[in-house]
């Protein structure tokens, strides 16, 4: 198995068959990633896809400064923004006083005590209330396991607000998860 | 706050890191080739009508400098003022450049330019025979 940069090589020296094996390795991510900021499977799809179609329309322009999956994760970020843009989609802003961390309140691992499935469902949840340059920060960072330094370079914002908001995303998923949480236990009477 | 922050950290990639990735459909990678081959062969097609464009274009651009170089005095004319035409090359790469320009939307095929020198290297063959009659 070649590195990225050998099927690049190939495709630009006219061998088109070489981009199959680099859609292949990075689908999964480019279709995750999009699907985290854009909710909407089919959707997802169709922005990893033109994503795709764009960085063979561009091979040539690209530098190889950076991973080619970071250059791809810039376009996807790219497409979902427009899209996300002309549809004036929003998240709700989390703002309820009741959602308020208290800084010197401990952490607690309250999910362990879910089943895995249901731990899922509500991390997935309390990820979608989140605005959508959170939400792609989170993802990013915590999913892709892209640095902060590789943000900086998909998303154009600098390394210090990078971090600044991944602290106030963080804050807000787990405000919310603890609310999810305590509404479940009220439910329940658990 | 920072002992916080750190441990909402650990426990944020905890439990992300350990969630599935999203899959694509299955037909996902076969769409995104189908797309890049007809993108491929778009850019064929293109590759083409640069060509075809250029087929009647050709003719007019040959009779066009026989018909200058058949004006009386006009290679006399050119000889005397070869600093300046050379000066203008400039130019008239230019001018090429802006006249193909809407015949192709890609940049100027290797074709194309074996085209343009043929009949650059001709209009100079032209000049070339004219001095050569005149000083021998």
């Amino acid at each position: 198995m070649h590195d990225d940069r050998y099927y690049i090589k190939q495709i630009l020296n006219g061998d088109s068959s070489g981009f199959a094996v680099l859609v292949d390795r990075h689908k999964k991510a480019m279709y995750s990633f999009a699907l985290k900021m854009v909710k909407v499977p089919e959707d997802a799809e169709e922005i990893a896809h033109d994503a795709f179609v764009k960085a063979y329309q561009s091979l040539g322009k690209f530098r190889q400064e950076s991973k080619f999956s970071t250059w791809l994760f810039r376009i996807v970020f790219n497409e979902c923004v427009s899209r996300l843009r002309k549809k004036k989609v929003e998240s709700i802003s989390f703002q309820d006083p009741k959602f308020q961390f208290h800084e010197a309140e401990e952490p607690v691992n309250f999910l362990k005590e879910l089943e895995a499935n249901e731990q899922k469902e509500m991390v997935l949840n309390a990820l979608e209330v989140l605005p959508y340059d959170e939400r792609s920060l989170i993802s990013l960072f915590y999913m892709q396991d892209c640095s902060v330094k590789e943000i900086a370079e998909i998303t154009g914002y600098s390394e210090s607000n990078i971090k600044v908001k991944l602290f106030r995303a963080r804050k807000r998923l787990w405000e919310k998860l603890r609310y999810s949480m305590s509404e479940k236990t009220s439910i329940y009477g658990t | 706050m920072v002992h916080n922050d750190k441990k909402l950290d650990e426990l944020t990639h905890e439990i992300l890191s350990n969630l599935d990735r999203d899959e694509p459909s299955e037909q996902f990678t076969a769409r995104v080739m189908d797309s890049v081959h007809s993108l491929d062969l778009q850019s064929d097609k293109n590759r083409f009508r640069t060509i075809y464009w250029f087929i009647p274009v050709l003719p007019v651009l040959f009779a066009i400098f026989w018909g200058i170089l058949r004006i009386p005095g006009i290679k006399e004319l050119i000889l005397k003022n070869l600093d300046y035409i050379n000066q203008s090359f400039g130019l008239i790469g230019l001018f090429v450049r802006n006249l193909i320009k809407p015949f192709t939307t890609m940049s100027v095929s290797p074709l194309m330019l074996i085209i343009c020198l043929s009949v650059f290297l001709f209009f100079l063959s032209e000049l070339y025979l004219t001095y050569r009659r005149q000083h021998h």
